[in-house]
């Protein structure tokens, strides 16, 4: 069996940890064997970049040497910004070897080296490419039959990669959620930006962007917004609240990780995925496998 | 003696990875600012900023929140007809900002990044709870009853991280740091 | 007894003095290669004007010149000048050689020395070689009078009528059923707005019935051999299923077929047509074409209504396409454009929101025969739009798509608007990156929509949405764009969206390219033999492009080249006969083994073999002289006039300073 390096991410530790028990889960039931990287540090997320750009490389050069020392192929991130981040810095270092050089002398004092040998991965492309949508219908024991799932990509797990194809409009998630049995919805905002960090260093426009996307699933009668990242879920969901509070809206729309939904399809007990630990609560989205 | 840089270069000059970006291309089309998400926030709009880099305008650029409201969502790279990062633009002018101290009154994200700079070089991995003073002040009085409501609300659920969490190769990580930044006791 | 060389160094003004020491170089030459010959060595600001070639002619005529050497730029662009200048004071004109001191030194070096010192070994080099040089005549070959004109848009009638009205005979081969291209979807053309159908149509009767004309439509160029003045090409004529010399063209197939196809092609995907059928009611010629892929005999062997119905016994299921040979002279590419992919913009929903057009599916419902009968409506066929937005750019200037600007789109979309005012008194809104009207009357028409209420948004359009935010987005199209002349980010709501998408070249012009020899640029539109000079000629002789094959142009230009094409054809055939350069490969017999490993090595087909003397033979009209035989033969039996291996060795011994006299110790 194929080991990948698995990298959770600070997030997936503490407001995520739906996330990560639920991606472990699953990836046990299908067959993936996702090794943790001994001693990881945060990645930096996109708090690093505004403050120097050498530093934020390094931050996560460092995971992605202890990866190659484990002598692992494939680097696999669950939170789209780790992702982003280990995937051009990866990029970065196999084409310049000016800022290689300068990485490797700063990983040297921790005793390591990078070659930007791995194959960055967000976990949904692990469970879709490696696993295989027949696959994983097969093990399919409790299809979410009519439930309408919004497929919200996000951004960075799309962008700014140009190399894949439709990045504007990609159909990859609603395959997947196809593949579980769910009805996924035409949801135009799907690759429209939740804020991310704004949420914090600018609140006003982060809650403008979060209202956008709950009302444009609501109207297109969505039952849950399905995520692939820990920070647009916890924009999308924690603070719906606040969102309701500042445009007088009623949004109760469960916001879930796609692992969590893969685990109903595929009959993992809700409590083992994490469902229960929402504010806005998941439990409707079982009535639909149950 | 000394070359004046144009304000231009300095900022190409803070884009490493990207070796600079050809923000003299720009068409001024309008479609990052057409895309940006964020653009009814900022009082200038990214192309407005590019125009003012251009013409060398640094008080008023380092003077506006543009940057600062930048989400970081790569929509406006990935559409550029010119081939122009610029997110990674915005990313540069916050560090060009940090590196100069000079930004505008009121902003969280300075503040934020600092903190969660030293936070991370400290131990390695995030803790929200640190980073929480450089933002549950500024939101107003409710702004706080908001945040506090939430911050119970995911503490009940098992959500939020008591105790800060550090790397077991802390000295040997903060000794990696300090080859690109002397920041931090030295050990 | 040596040969007299004159050595002339050109200063090409500053492009090459600025880099170049020609003194320098001219005084070394007259120096240094004294010995093998060099009697006179001069430098001028600029050889190629009459008085530079004034001072080789009186060179030659006065010492006697028996070899000249000019350096200066690439004998792409004057060798034809110096050399008619030595044929004009009485020397072979393949006696004179080229040295290029401008694109191969001083274009690209930029260091004084450095430049010069090469230009001293490319010079030494030229001398050299030009000593092996010997005398040569060149080929004169017949013109056949015929031409071919492949594509029967604008530009391809007009080239074909400005012959056949000459006197000459034309090939008009178009692929589709009729000719008119897409100027015949067209409703009202810029600035004039006058009808397209109206100026075109009579061209198109012309052609059609002109004595002088051959019209092959339905039917498509599959082979090209040959050379200027000579070429025999294979023209394939595909299976109409219809007799046309039975047909009389009244329609009835077309009426009594059951099977609807939408038309991609006339009616741009908006409207749809039948099994059978003529692409628009003035096509020309008038006979239909049955598309056999759709139509239901042919599918499941059941209908033939249009057999039944015929009252002239003209359907005929079992008709074969047909390969025919044309000798002609000359070829005229007028092969057009193809229109961008809206869809590869997914952002903008076109194919996804109903009310999104492209500007063709737009011409086809403002054209009076079109499938709205130039009703301007909204994809229901019947509901008036209120607000049309126009987006400029689709595909064009952009990174991402097509770096260059397809030309026609700002005075296409301020049509637009304009005809959508005019019909529907909508509110229309263009949103455009810069307006480019450069041409006749074209400003003056930008004026015009905006004195009639157009409005204009700068700024290039983010995305279109159903997404509504608002009430008064809902059930519209959300048009986002920032309005940068006033730094605001808006929302149109629209019911109508126009992409003014941009233009292409046919998607399979490069393998087009290749039948017919011809070049593509970095774009894919074919490249001319001198961009501002010379644009519809290209670098192989006797093919020509005209109209949007050379790149993205409006009506008006697209006639001046076709025009352009045939003037230069017309003056072919008026000289009767044809010079071909005399450097060309030759087979010398008594060492030539008979292992003809030349024979299928030859792109250009010139070698054949002779068996009854086991040996092979080039034909010097169809041999370009590339070279690939010389190199190939094992035997060392084929040498190429002009590049023999003396003169080759020579000028590698002068490029190294071999042919120095040694200095003395």
């Amino acid at each position: 069996m194929k080991q990948y390096a698995y990298y959770p991410g600070c997030s997936l530790e503490s407001l995520a940890t739906a996330y990560n028990i639920s991606t472990l889960e699953v990836a046990h039931k299908l067959g993936v064997d996702l090794k943790e990287i001994k001693d990881w540090n945060c990645c930096g997320a996109t708090a690093y970049f505004p403050v120097d750009e050498l530093l934020a490389h390094t931050l996560v050069a460092r995971n992605l040497a202890l990866a190659e020392k484990d002598g692992l192929s494939d680097f696999v991130a669950p939170c789209s910004a780790c992702y982003k981040n280990a995937y051009f810095t990866n990029a970065y270092l196999k084409k310049d070897p000016d800022l290689a050089e300068h990485i490797n002398y700063a990983l040297e004092a921790d005793n390591l080296h990078v070659n930007g040998t791995m194959k960055i991965r967000h976990l949904i492309e692990v469970f879709i490419e490696d696993v295989g949508l027949e696959e994983i219908g097969k093990k399919i024991t409790h299809p979410l039959k009519d439930l309408r799932v919004a497929p919200y990509y996000g951004c960075q797990l799309l962008r700014p990669r140009k190399d894949h194809e439709n990045v504007e409009n990609p159909q990859f998630f609603e395959s997947l959620l196809s593949a579980l049995g769910a009805e996924p919805v035409d949801y135009p905002s799907k690759t429209r930006c939740c804020g991310g960090s704004l949420i914090v260093t600018n609140r006003k426009a982060a809650l403008d962007m979060v209202h956008i996307l709950l009302q444009d699933a609501v109207n297109r009668k969505a039952d849950v917004i399905a995520t692939t990242c820990p920070m647009c879920n916890v924009n999308l969901e924690v603070y719906q609240s606040q969102v309701n509070r500042e445009f007088g809206t009623q949004f109760s729309i469960p916001v879930m990780y796609f692992t969590q939904l893969m685990g109903v399809a595929l009959g993992i007990k809700p409590g083992k995925l994490g469902i229960g630990k929402e504010l806005v609560s998941g439990e409707p989205v079982l009535a639909f496998a149950y | 003696m000394s070359i004046e840089l144009s304000f231009n270069n300095e900022i190409a000059n803070l884009m490493y990875a990207t070796h600079g970006n050809p923000i003299k291309d720009c068409l001024q089309c309008g479609i990052c600012s057409g895309t940006c998400p964020a653009a009814e926030f900022m009082d200038h709009t990214p192309r407005v900023i590019i125009g003012l880099i251009s013409a060398g305008y640094k008080d008023e650029v380092l003077a506006s929140n543009t940057f600062w409201s930048c989400a970081s969502c790569y929509h406006c790279s990935v559409r550029c007809p010119a081939g122009i990062d610029i997110a990674d633009m915005m990313y540069a002018l916050k560090r060009y900002s940090m590196w100069k101290g000079r930004h505008q009154e009121g902003l969280i994200g300075p503040a934020f990044s600092e903190s969660f700079v030293k936070m991370i070089v400290n131990s390695g991995r995030s803790f929200e709870p640190l980073l929480a003073p450089t933002y549950i002040f500024k939101n107003g009085p409710q702004g706080l009853v908001q945040e506090a409501q939430t911050a119970t609300g995911l503490m009940l659920k098992g959500r939020m991280p008591l105790l800060p969490k550090k790397i077991k190769g802390l000295k040997k990580f903060q000794n990696m740091v300090r080859r690109i930044i002397p920041i931090g006791e030295p050990s | 007894m040596s040969e007299r060389i004159g050595v002339y160094v050109c200063h090409c003004g500053t492009n090459i003095a600025g880099t170049v020491d020609v003194v320098d170089v001219a005084n070394w030459a007259a120096e240094k290669l004294k010995h093998q010959g060099v009697v006179i060595a001069r430098e001028y600001k600029f050889m190629c004007s009459s008085l530079g070639q004034e001072l080789i002619e009186k060179d030659i005529k006065e010492l006697g010149l028996t070899r000249v050497v000019v350096a200066a730029c690439s004998p792409h662009l004057h060798e034809k000048t110096f050399r008619t200048a030595a044929k004009n004071a009485g020397l072979n004109p393949y006696l004179v050689e080229l040295a290029s001191i401008r694109e191969q030194v001083s274009w690209v070096h930029t260091d004084k020395a450095v430049a010069t010192a090469k230009s001293k070994a490319v010079v030494s080099g030229a001398v050299s070689r030009v000593i092996e040089n010997r005398a040569l005549d060149e080929i004169k070959v017949p013109i056949n009078a015929n031409t071919l004109v492949v594509g029967g848009g604008i530009a391809g009638i007009q080239s074909a009528l400005e012959i056949a009205n000459a006197g000459f005979h034309v090939y008009l081969v178009e692929r589709e059923p009729s000719i008119g291209g897409h100027m015949a979807q067209f409703d009202k053309t810029f600035p004039t707005l006058d009808c397209s159908a109206c100026i075109l149509t009579p061209r198109m009767v012309e052609a059609g019935t002109h004595p002088n004309i051959t019209l092959m439509t339905y039917s498509e160029v599959v082979n090209v051999s040959g050379y200027i003045g000579n070429f025999n090409v294979t023209i394939k004529q595909k299976a109409r299923c219809v007799k046309t010399d039975l047909c009389t063209g009244c329609g009835i197939c077309q009426e009594k077929c059951p099977k609807k196809v939408i038309d991609n092609v006339y009616e741009a995907g908006l409207g749809y047509r039948k099994a059978v059928y003529t692409p628009f009611a003035q096509a020309v010629p008038n006979f239909p074409v049955m598309d056999v892929e759709n139509c239901i005999y042919f599918k499941n062997g059941k209908c033939k209504a249009c057999e039944k119905f015929c009252p002239t016994e003209a359907i005929d299921f079992t008709q074969q396409d047909e390969l025919m040979d044309v000798q002609v002279g000359n070829i005229i590419l007028a092969t057009g454009y193809d229109l961008f992919d809206a869809t590869r913009i997914p952002q903008y929903g076109y194919g996804k929101l109903p009310n999104v057009f492209t500007s063709l599916e737009f011409e086809r419902m403002c054209n009076a025969a079109g499938p709205t009968e130039g009703k301007i409506v909204l994809r229901d066929m019947k509901t008036a739009p209120k607000t049309v937005v126009v987006v400029h750019c689709v595909g064009s200037r952009d990174e991402n798509y097509n770096k260059y600007c397809s030309g026609i789109c700002c005075m296409q979309s301020l049509k637009f608007a304009h005809l959508v005012m005019e019909r529907t008194g909508a509110e229309v809104y263009n949103c455009y990156i810069d307006i480019r009207t450069p041409f006749k009357d074209y400003e003056e028409f930008y004026k015009r929509v905006l004195e009639e209420g157009g409005h204009f948004i700068r700024g290039k359009v983010a995305e279109i949405t159903d997404a509504a935010r608002l009430p008064e987005e809902e059930g519209k199209l959300i048009v986002q764009v920032e309005d940068t002349l006033i730094g605001k980010q808006r929302r149109i709501p629209a019911d109508m969206v126009i992409l003014a998408a941009g233009l292409e070249p046919r998607h399979d012009a490069k393998e087009v390219g290749k039948l017919f020899g011809i070049a593509c640029g970095t774009s894919g539109w074919y490249t001319e033999r001198h961009p501002k000079l010379d644009p519809v000629a290209t670098m192989t002789e006797g093919i020509y492009i005209v109209g949007c094959v050379q790149g993205p142009k409006d009506i008006p230009a697209s006639v001046a080249q076709g025009a352009a094409a045939s003037a230069r054809v017309l003056g072919k055939i008026f000289q009767k006969e044809v010079a071909l350069e005399p450097i060309k490969a030759s087979i010398n017999q008594e060492t030539c083994s008979g292992c003809r490993i030349c024979n299928g090595l030859c792109p250009f087909n010139a070698i054949a073999f002779i068996a009854d003397d086991m040996v092979s033979e080039i034909n010097p009209a169809l041999c370009q002289g590339c070279g690939t035989c010389v190199a190939a033969c094992p035997a060392g039996a084929i040498s190429g006039t002009g590049f023999s291996d003396g003169q080759i060795m020579a000028q590698i011994d002068g490029l190294l300073f071999r042919n120095l006299e040694p200095v003395e110790a």
